[in-house]
């Protein structure tokens, strides 16, 4: 199929921008003006270019007011498998099948390569940048999840940590709202839960109960609660409760399965920061979209 | 058995998919003779393969053999059934061998010797809570008593002098040529085989001319036995079955290197080795409390029986920083006692020491333990931008008193259990390498003086570069 052709030719990064509006958003936008990114089927990502925080979040018609700004070729040798944009807006980092992640910082006339991230065995699933902008954290078919430090100066990435908690494939890392908490999803049916200790990275919680892969995972804006969707065809919203006693550890429990409304697999999960409503991709050809329902009370 | 190879070493193309284009390659690669037509291949009722050529020949089919040698040397498939790589080398095995040695005939029954490595005794030692002269004597008891054929019990701390020596003299030398060979310096650790490994397979040509040539205590200790020791005994190397006990399983993987067995006599350097944790469990079969045990007076090679213990200083993991950096600090710079002072940089596992003299830096030498670290090392060098004249780098954070062979508990006390580790081990008498008496004498009169070619041929070794099989691998979203 002519899609496929172009997805093993086509191994570029892909950014898009409003026609016009190159170069007006202001860095440092609140989180509901961030560019959203979307993973299309030529496998290049698109990363929406942020726009002005005085304007409300445009609906775009489809097919109509967008141009691509840039082609950031020559970055990867293969697949590009995901692409984020750093929370500054000035620096966007891609994930490839080729076993490395690239940073590129966002210039004038357009961007360029400042890091590539080596390390990793074989593809890298996902990449995702903490909210304070200093660590990034990438994830791949090796079962591991690596967290790098961001050097501002040098514009140089230091591996923080590697963890090999899971034991398969691991698909998408996601990064807390607000802390340095870090969420990974797997083929190993598990979704994992990594926090700093002392001089390293530690796996602090195992969500289990999904029967298949977990494709990814989303969280709540409060942080409290993160949902995570399933080959398995179901949906889980997991929530943080206090630990027994000071300064033990949150354990998070299931809260709610959502299950007998998808058809096939899901493969992506959002949870809307603005009006918590949890929107789903899956393998039947359709976008779901789900809201809380506020329980009677007795 | 779960085997706990280093983290690095298990991050190392370690997958259970076998995709169709990731079949295993060894029995593909085998000597194609050019034939006129296409073989016909036949099958006998026993499973075995005949080829029939066209004047109606048949000739065997060898069954395709994979060893562990061959499956580290590959990037072809990829597998962890750790079951393969480990069951030619464990206590089981041990025990079998032994077996079949008491029961073997005069002539060919073979001496046993047992190499125990210091970090494996301060590990034995925090167990059975015993200290380590106690330790060392009942555990010369106990494995000689093992299938009753065990004939000596050495230290490899003995082997170790030899590797620290040849270092201290090769990184000299590298310093000293650093101008004409950009890559002689930084000359990174070679005793940790999890790391040489690792640098085998992923970074290849790049990093192995860093490398120090010099063998780690376990490989000069087989050299010793199967070489000196072997002599000595009026024996040849492969009337000897030597045994070592190691902190971790990664040092399995390095007995069974080919640079290591010996063409002429078809036998290993080191024949078995076995993991701390193995002998608690071999103790366990037997149903032998350590400290039940009657304490044996120590073994040595040079056959005086030893009096004490000793050790050397720099941590758990040999103390080669230590050693090179002020043996190069009086050779290079005329500086004697230099102190060292460790600093932590990123984290524990990562630390710098430096000589400076009227505020110029004159040695600038790094400790990195643990993948992360090893990481960002490897990409510094990459990059041009690596400061440092040596490294002594392991595998596993915190060296190897927490190698994945030792005697560990679960949890939070883990910790205290390697500190006591630590205060055990170091609680040893240190020694200079240059002062042992054993030490000169061997050099002297077998290994045909400080500096010969024979020293150099038999101390030293050399890394391959591990071709990666590039093969089509099925994406998996």
């Amino acid at each position: 199929r002519e899609w496929e052709r172009e997805r093993e030719r086509d191994r570029t990064v892909r950014v898009w921008g409003r026609e016009g509006e190159w170069g007006t958003g202001k860095p440092g936008p609140d989180r509901e003006d961030m560019g959203r990114e979307e993973r299309d089927a030529h496998g290049a990502g698109r990363a929406l270019s942020p726009v002005s925080p005085h304007r409300p979040c445009p609906c775009p018609v489809p097919g109509s007011g967008w141009a691509c700004r840039a082609v950031l070729a020559d970055g990867h040798q293969r697949t590009v498998r995901r692409v984020a944009w750093s929370p500054c807006g000035q620096f966007l980092a891609s994930a490839s099948f080729d076993g490395t992640t690239c940073v590129w910082r966002r210039h004038e006339h357009g961007f360029e390569v400042v890091a590539t991230l080596e390390g990793h065995e074989n593809e890298v699933k996902s990449v995702a940048w903490a909210p304070s902008g200093s660590l990034l954290a990438t994830c791949s078919r090796d079962k591991s999840v690596w967290v790098w430090e961001v050097d501002e100066e040098e514009q140089e990435f230091e591996c923080v940590s590697v963890l090999s908690a899971h034991s398969q494939d691991v698909k998408h890392v996601v990064w807390h709202p607000s802390q340095e908490l870090l969420a990974s999803a797997s083929y190993d049916d598990t979704v994992r839960l990594y926090r700093e200790d002392e001089d390293d990275w530690v796996c602090c919680a195992t969500l289990e109960g999904h029967t298949s892969t977990v494709w990814a995972v989303a969280w709540e804006r409060s942080g409290q609660r993160l949902v995570s969707c399933s080959d398995d065809r179901t949906l889980c919203v997991w929530q943080r409760s206090q630990g027994h006693g000071a300064g033990s550890e949150h354990s998070w429990q299931c809260v709610c399965t959502l299950s007998g409304y998808h058809g096939r697999s899901i493969y992506d999960v959002a949870w809307c920061h603005l009006t918590g409503a949890v929107a789903t991709a899956c393998g039947d050809d359709a976008v779901r979209v789900f809201e809380e329902v506020s329980p009677v009370s007795p | 058995m779960a085997a706990r190879f280093s983290g690095v070493l298990q991050l190392t193309d370690l997958d259970d998919f076998i995709a169709p284009s990731q079949e295993c390659i060894k029995p593909v690669k085998v000597d194609k003779k050019p034939g006129k037509a296409a073989a016909k291949i036949r099958i006998e009722a026993d499973g075995s393969y005949f080829q029939v050529n066209q004047d109606g020949e048949a000739q065997k089919l060898e069954k395709a053999k994979i060893t562990l040698n061959d499956c580290l040397a590959c990037s072809g498939c990829i597998t962890s059934a750790e079951s393969v790589l480990v069951s030619q080398q464990s206590h089981g095995e041990l025990c079998k061998v032994l077996a079949l040695n008491k029961a073997a005939a005069a002539h060919e029954q073979k001496l046993v010797v047992v190499s125990v490595s210091p970090q494996s005794r301060a590990s034995l030692a925090a167990r059975c809570k015993l200290g380590l002269l106690e330790t060392a004597q009942k555990l010369t008891t106990f494995l000689k008593g093992l299938g009753k054929c065990v004939h000596h019990v050495f230290d490899t701390t003995f082997s170790r002098n030899f590797s620290l020596l040849e270092s201290q003299q090769e990184f000299v030398r590298r310093f000293q040529r650093q101008a004409e060979d950009k890559k002689a310096l930084p000359m990174l650790a070679s005793a940790c085989p999890g790391w040489i490994c690792y640098a085998e397979k992923t970074h290849g040509s790049f990093i192995i001319p860093h490398i120090s040539t010099t063998k780690s205590p376990q490989q000069v200790m087989g050299s010793l036995v199967k070489g000196y020791f072997a002599e000595q005994q009026h024996l040849p190397p492969d009337r000897i079955y030597h045994v070592t006990v190691m902190p971790c399983y990664d040092k399995k993987l390095e007995a069974s290197r080919p640079d290591f067995f010996n063409q002429e006599y078809q036998t290993r350097d080191v024949d078995c080795v076995i993991t701390t944790g193995e002998v608690l469990k071999l103790l366990e079969q037997e149903g032998v409390s350590l400290s039940d045990v009657d304490p044996s007076p120590l073994d040595t090679m040079l056959g005086r029986a030893a009096e004490e213990l000793s050790s050397h200083r720099g941590g758990g993991s040999g103390g080669f920083l230590e050693h090179i950096f002020t043996h190069a600090a009086r050779q290079l710079f005329g500086i004697q006692g230099a102190s060292i002072h460790y600093r932590p940089l990123k984290n524990k596992d990562f630390q710098e020491v430096t000589l400076e003299r009227d505020g110029q830096v004159l040695l600038h030498f790094a400790l990195a333990y643990g993948f992360r670290n090893i990481q960002n090392l490897v990409q510094k060098l990459k990059r041009g931008k690596c400061p440092y004249h040596y490294v002594e780098v392991m595998a596993c954070p915190s060296g190897c008193l927490n190698g994945g062979g030792q005697i560990k508990l679960e949890g939070e006390s883990s910790k205290e259990e390697l500190q006591q580790v630590e205060r055990l081990y170091e609680s040893l008498r240190a020694e200079m390498p240059e002062e042992n008496q054993a030490v000169r004498e061997l050099y002297e009169h077998w290994l045909g003086g400080w500096g010969s070619e024979r020293a150099l041929q038999v101390l030293h070794t050399q890394y391959h570069a591990v071709e990666r099989a590039s093969s089509a691998l099925s994406i998996k979203w």
